[in-house]
């Protein structure tokens, strides 16, 4: 009797640990669902404003609160802000801040502990100011940190349970569980808000520099549309002028006009500087080179009238300039050298460089005197004209094309055609640079006398 | 590039150390500029070290003659390497510049 009522009791203990295990089994269970349902609801959105809205909705209905709030650090201020709703129906948000450590929040944030208020009226931790703002009384509350490796993200809070009993331990354990999967949400929006971030400068960086390409582009195709062409072809003269330009706007130029039924004026040169300043004093040139052209009578004329056009008391800007005057029929040349790279002539297998009076680029001082020099080109001689893009071309390792390389190749080609001249020569300096960027432009242009079979 | 300046009487010596280029101009061009602020007009150019002069250096060394030019100042060169000397030739802006061969010489030139 003694044994069954032992083993009755023995019985009841079991079914009721067994009740017990299931009912905790059970309740266990029930509570990493809640979780698990949390965590799926805190991960629909990525959007600032709609996640914030999830959470306290989920913070709310999981604690069975009146009203919750999430409160984010500012990372730089480490002040807390969040937003409240205005009322009415316009949906006006305002935002709210706190100083570094003010309130419950700002001491939860500070210490990253986790805070459990039964009468808020009693505690002093409590802001006035923050519960004056949400127009809320606050009865009892329950604070935690949200925290992502190490980092305060901000607090999560509720207030107010429903049925008028305070928050207690198991609340705020169940909050803190909360602010976990809060966590990674939080992160995964700044996340993606530092990704908006970047494609928003990236795209405001794309707009900025293809505004600037589009410019210098339009500058350059204004500059380029003063050059009178490639090609000119008068009685026994045949003319090829090339220019290549690096990948700034550059200041070479070259130009060549037809005086009269003989006479062609060419000349070719080099502005001092690169970039917009010197596409402009290029241009300007081009411009002064037309209309002096025609009425002067001689290379060194016509460089004096532009040199007092453009030169300026304290400009430093200046160009490099060789002009010319070639009587096609007899090929009488008159020439004068603005401080430019010294050009060659070439004819009959043979190269020289051309002698020349040397003076001051123009632009430099507005009563520089020019004068000149002349030659009678031989039939089948040609003048060759070109800028330091080509001597001052260079490659990986830091050599330079030279100009003993140029009058190697002139030589190897002193009797081809203009347009040959310039092919090679190109291919030449390319094939020196071997891809190492062009970091100046390059202009040529060859005149040659004599036979006209280029027609 | 390296710039080193020194004072002989009204005189300064600019003593340049590198590549005179695009890059390195306005290096110069801020000394010569402080330089004629505070009422220096006589400068001594030491080129002896002065490896590479590119146009953009021409440049700065035309400033320093028009910037002293208004004063009566004057600017004089020494020491030019090969490959300086040729830029200078092709330029034609040894006709704006006194070179010499020696620093006595430059500064002799200033004193006169």
């Amino acid at each position: 009797m003694e044994m069954l009522s032992i083993a009755c009791v023995a019985l009841a203990v079991m079914t009721l640990l067994a009740v017990a295990g299931a009912w905790v089994y059970r309740k266990e269970w029930r509570r990493t669902k809640k979780l698990f349902d949390i965590g799926l609801q805190l991960n629909a959105t990525i959007k600032r404003k709609d996640l914030l809205q999830v959470i306290m909705e989920t913070a709310s209905r999981t604690m069975r609160a009146e009203g919750s709030s999430i409160i984010l650090q500012d990372e730089t201020t480490g002040e807390l802000y969040f937003e409240v709703a205005t009322g009415g129906n316009d949906e006006q948000i305002k935002e709210i801040r706190l100083k570094p450590g003010e309130g419950v929040a700002g001491w939860v944030a500070k210490t990253g502990e986790s805070v459990l208020i039964t009468d808020a009226q009693k505690d002093e931790r409590w802001s006035n100011r923050v519960s004056a703002k949400v127009k809320v009384p606050t009865r009892s509350l329950l604070c935690v940190p949200v925290m992502s490796n190490g980092k305060t993200l901000g607090v999560l809070q509720v207030i107010n349970k429903k049925g008028g009993k305070p928050f207690n331990k198991r609340d705020l354990t169940l909050l803190e569980m909360i602010a976990s999967p809060t966590a990674v949400a939080l992160e995964n929006m700044f996340l993606y808000e530092a990704l908006l971030d970047s494609m928003q400068s990236l795209r405001e960086t794309t707009v900025i520099k293809e505004k600037m390409e589009s410019e210098l582009k339009i500058a350059r195709g204004i500059q380029y549309s003063f050059l009178p062409g490639h090609d000119l072809y008068m009685r026994k003269t045949s003319l090829h002028a090339s220019l290549v330009p690096a990948r700034e706007v550059g200041g070479d130029f070259y130009h060549f006009i037809e005086l009269d039924e003989r006479r062609l004026l060419l000349c070719l040169g080099d502005v001092s500087d690169k970039g917009m300043p010197s596409a402009l004093f290029m241009s300007a040139i081009m411009i002064w080179i037309q209309a002096k052209a025609s009425a002067a009578s001689s290379p060194a004329r016509i460089l004096e009238e532009i040199n007092r056009e453009i030169s300026q008391e304290y400009s430093t800007m200046f160009a490099t300039l060789f002009m010319a005057i070639l009587d096609t029929e007899t090929g009488h040349l008159r020439y004068c050298d603005a401080g430019h790279c010294p050009p060659f002539v070439l004819g009959k297998g043979q190269v020289r460089m051309l002698e020349t009076a040397k003076h001051l680029p123009i632009g430099i001082f507005a009563d520089e005197q020019y004068e000149e020099r002349d030659i009678h080109l031989q039939q089948g001689e040609s003048l060759v004209l070109y800028t330091d893009g080509i001597t001052e071309a260079e490659n990986a390792e830091g050599e330079w094309f030279t100009t003993a390389k140029l009058n190697q190749v002139l030589a190897e080609h002193a009797d081809a055609q203009p347009s040959e001249v310039i092919e090679v020569l190109r291919n030449q300096v390319f094939a020196f640079a071997d891809g190492h960027p062009q970091s100046d432009d390059i202009a040529v242009l060859v005149a040659k006398y004599g036979e006209m079979s280029g027609l | 590039m390296e710039i080193t300046i020194e004072e002989q009487s009204d005189i300064r010596i600019i003593r340049l150390t590198g590549r005179l280029d695009g890059t390195t101009m306005k290096q110069l061009e801020e000394h010569i500029v402080q330089l004629v602020d505070q009422g220096c007009n006589k400068f001594v150019f030491d080129y002896r070290n002065l490896e590479y002069i590119s146009s953009a250096g021409l440049r700065v060394m035309l400033l320093s003659v028009k910037i002293t030019r208004s004063s009566n100042g004057k600017v004089a060169l020494f020491g030019m390497q090969d490959n300086v000397a040729e830029v200078f030739e092709m330029s034609g802006f040894f006709r704006i510049f006194e070179v010499f061969q020696t620093e006595e010489e430059a500064v002799a030139y200033l004193v006169s």
